[in-house]
């Protein structure tokens, strides 16, 4: 029994040392080599200064720019405390929330009709921290967007249309847009247009 | 619904049984203990792991050996992953300095990954260090491979007749691993890797955002464990939204690559099945049992959530899909993954016992949240590692006795008969199943630390709760997130829920193949009952859907149908 049970406790070592560390160091290895950009999070630099991942959503709730989903991430895209609100269709609690977030879209952009405003721009996506916006909900901001800054509707139309991530392989997902790949088109747009308002915009960019 | 998107699930359906297939005959050849293409590779290791084990690999055993074995291997990698969270303060990769797992969050969470569950008590990035992650995903190596070769176990005590050994525990549990987790988890791991999942021993990265915010964005060795924890269909995540975190499941090609890992192995297993006992029309008579309450889980809960939530149309919002709008009940769904995919994906997590989530399953619609409750209920629709098929297997044996009572004959499976024992185990299997989900159910709800986990009021609260222990039973490990389960009496009691939900129907179903092994083949006859076939398909889908909805039926009635009542009727519940 003695000698099953040194086994037992070999064979459990030695399968956390395979299945633990050499499995995960493998894996880093094949990173480091192959994928040091999407290893380390795929994180992105202007000015050689990090600024994000494309692939996790920032917090745009500035009227010049285009906004994205609500996010119950910690206060709104923190990146450490991924979670969706969680609530059920049918919490009242919730209800009176959508109705203070679907009125505020509606005022912020008053060219949408009652009825039309796109589903996903006032909910939460799953972990709060999806960059993803609708093709919808990204168009009906174009006249705000247009009116504040002094771009073209057409320029800022055509900037949406060419930034839609279609289905992959043309069969997997739904088309819509990177809010962080179209934010930051717009600020080059932006950087030429009107300087002054690009600095207090994108301070993150200028400098 | 959509066009594309009936095709994108039917599209990844289809991938996936004809992966299943050569995939099925991988496992056979491996289980059979016969040559495979990987041998000049492999041999060479496991060879040196066997003498290092000190293990004579032909040497079989009894069951109960076999089992015993299992059992206390599965407990010892349980304390060292306990102890490797509780002291997580003293150990490298850790460079937050997160403290160690409370012992409670501890016990839970050891015990949940041990019996491939993965429900998540904590979030990954707020508590764990990046080696405790990594000790999680030992763990997730040797759940899957204890469910994969008790069904192996099964599987030969069918074969065999007059005989007394199953195999040996070590050599198939060793082959398990390196044979078929190993390899499949390093491929997906790098594609995984290659389409954005980080792997990097950092565990946070601060940026300033382009407008001046300053984010602070959680990594990790994410791309290892997001192979095996699909693969062995743990569902135990990096981050605390699971596949919904975009460094999880950064793209709708990933995400379908997700439930592709997720499902190929446990349709593959019940091809194995099939090859193993030398029956595939019976094998694939189970596998259309299975399908068929795939496909119309998937369906409900597609229909369902592209439908949209009316409190939320009534407000304004356009839940209408459209070219340009995505429409239907979007809170907590990712945009560009979009409903289909998440609706196909949270059905298959609960099919397959997986528990990874790509959405928040607590903010889906009152009746697709039925659905995934049914089907962690039921826990046989193709299922996770090895207990998939051993819950079909016993659903079955239950079948064929309803069956034989009803024309009076002695019930047979395939050429052995079904006695007293194996009918008592397959029921005591069942039971324990549904007994389980439903007194610790009644416990919470009938105390003060039960109730105050609840987050969403109304008949959602209970489901809810219900949904906890249904999750934990059946070791999926998906959650209706809202519910605060950290706490003492959460931690304490889902903890002996995931332990005795995991291990009771295992023990009654080996001794089942322990029971069946030492009996006598009886040669087919005119009055041999078909087991497979239509009759035999209604036979079994019968039994599956009688014994399911009797058991279950109540409580799902107080939740998730009383909500969706009181929603159409306009309800909203404070």
């Amino acid at each position: 029994m003695a000698k099953e049970l040194i086994r037992m406790i070999k064979i459990t070592l030695l399968l956390y040392v395979i299945c633990s560390i050499a499995y995960t160091f493998f894996i880093w290895g094949v990173g480091k080599v192959f994928f040091p950009f999407q290893a380390g999070g795929s994180i992105i630099y202007k000015n050689s200064k990090p600024i994000g991942s494309m692939l996790i959503g920032e917090k745009f709730t500035s009227p010049y720019i285009f906004n994205g989903r609500p996010s119950y991430a910690g206060n709104g895209y923190n990146g450490t405390e991924s979670s969706g609100s969680n609530y059920a269709p049918t919490n009242g609690k919730y209800i009176a929330i959508e109705k203070k977030l679907i009125d505020k879209f509606l005022i912020e952009n008053p060219t949408v009709n009652k009825g039309n405003v796109p589903v996903d721009i006032v909910t939460g996506s799953g972990s709060g921290l999806g960059p993803y916006i609708s093709i919808a909900a990204a168009l009906d901001q174009v006249p705000r967007i247009s009116k504040l800054t002094g771009i073209k509707e057409k320029t800022l139309r055509k900037l949406v249309i060419d930034h839609i991530s279609g289905r992959q392989f043309g069969i997997f997902g739904t088309p819509g847009l990177n809010t962080d790949k179209l934010n930051l088109m717009l600020a080059e747009i932006l950087k030429v247009k009107n300087k002054k308002l690009f600095k207090k915009v994108f301070s993150g960019l200028a400098g | 619904m959509t066009f594309t998107g009936v095709l994108q699930i039917i599209a990844v359906l289809l991938i996936m049984v004809l992966a299943a297939v050569p995939l099925s005959k991988y496992l056979a050849h491996i289980f059979k203990y016969e040559p495979t293409f990987l041998d000049k590779l492999i041999n060479p290791f496991e060879n040196l792991t066997f003498r290092f084990l000190n293990i004579k690999k032909e040497e079989e055993m009894t069951w109960t050996t076999y089992l015993k074995i299992g059992l206390v291997i599965n407990f010892l990698m349980l304390a060292v992953v306990f102890l490797i969270l509780r002291f997580q303060n003293y150990l490298p990769f850790n460079q937050m300095h997160y403290p160690g797992i409370p012992w409670a969050l501890d016990f839970n969470t050891a015990i949940s990954f041990i019996t491939n569950t993965n429900w998540q008590n904590y979030g990954g990035e707020e508590v764990m260090s990046n080696f405790s992650q990594m000790a999680l995903v030992f763990l997730q190596f040797t759940s899957a491979a204890t469910g994969l070769v008790f069904a192996v176990a099964f599987i030969r005590g069918i074969v065999r007749h007059e005989a007394k050994y199953v195999g040996n525990f070590y050599t198939d549990f060793i082959k398990a691993i390196y044979r078929i987790f190993i390899p499949l988890s390093v491929i997906f791991a790098i594609i995984m890797l290659s389409q954005g999942v980080p792997q990097t021993f950092t565990m946070q990265k601060k940026v300033v955002n382009m407008t001046g915010t300053k984010q602070t964005l959680s990594v990790g060795p994410v791309a290892s464990m997001v192979s095996i924890e699909n693969f062995g269909t743990n569902g135990g995540g990096f981050y605390d939204a699971n596949a919904a975190q975009p460094y999880e499941n950064p793209n709708p090609f990933t995400n379908a690559l997700t439930i592709f890992m997720m499902g190929t192995i446990p349709i593959a297993l019940f091809f194995m099945y099939g090859i193993m006992i030398d029956d595939k029309k019976h094998a694939w008579t189970l596998f259309w049992v299975a399908s068929t309450l795939l496909v119309i889980c998937i369906a409900v809960i597609y229909s369902q959530e592209a439908h949209g939530n009316p409190f939320l149309a009534h407000l304004g919002a356009n839940v209408t899909a459209t070219k340009y709008n995505p429409g239907g009940n979007m809170e907590g769904k990712q945009e560009h993954i979009g409903i289909a995919q998440t609706s196909f994906f949270a059905a298959a997590t609960t099919a397959f016992t997986t528990g990874n989530v790509d959405s928040a399953h607590d903010s889906f619609m009152p009746l697709s949240g039925m659905i995934l409750l049914a089907e962690m209920m039921l826990n046989l629709i193709f299922g996770g590692k090895g207990v998939g098929l051993l819950n079909m297997l016993t659903m079955v044996i239950i079948g064929v006795f309803i069956a034989g009572l009803m024309v009076g004959r002695t019930p047979e499976f395939l050429g052995k008969k079904i006695g007293a024992k194996e009918v008592t185990l397959a029921t005591l299997a069942m039971f324990a199943h549904a007994f389980i989900i439903l007194v610790p159910f009644g416990i919470a709800l009938s105390t003060a630390g039960g109730l105050a986990g609840i987050f969403n009021p109304g008949p959602h609260g209970l489901s809810e709760v219900l949904y906890a222990f249904t999750s934990s039973v059946a070791n999926n490990g998906s959650a209706f997130a809202g519910l605060d389960g950290n706490t003492v009496f959460y931690n304490v009691i889902l903890g002996f829920t995931l332990f005795f939900g995991r291990y009771i129907p295992i023990i009654c179903q080996v001794a089942i193949a322990g029971a069946l092994i030492k009996k006598k083949r009886i040669p087919e006859s005119a009055g041999t009952f078909p087991e497979h076939g239509f009759l035999f398909y209604s036979v079994v889908l019968g039994t599956i859907i009688l014994i399911g909805a009797l058991t279950f039926f109540p409580a799902l009635a107080l939740g998730p149908i009383a909500e969706h009542f009181a929603m159409v009727k306009g309800h909203l519940f404070y």
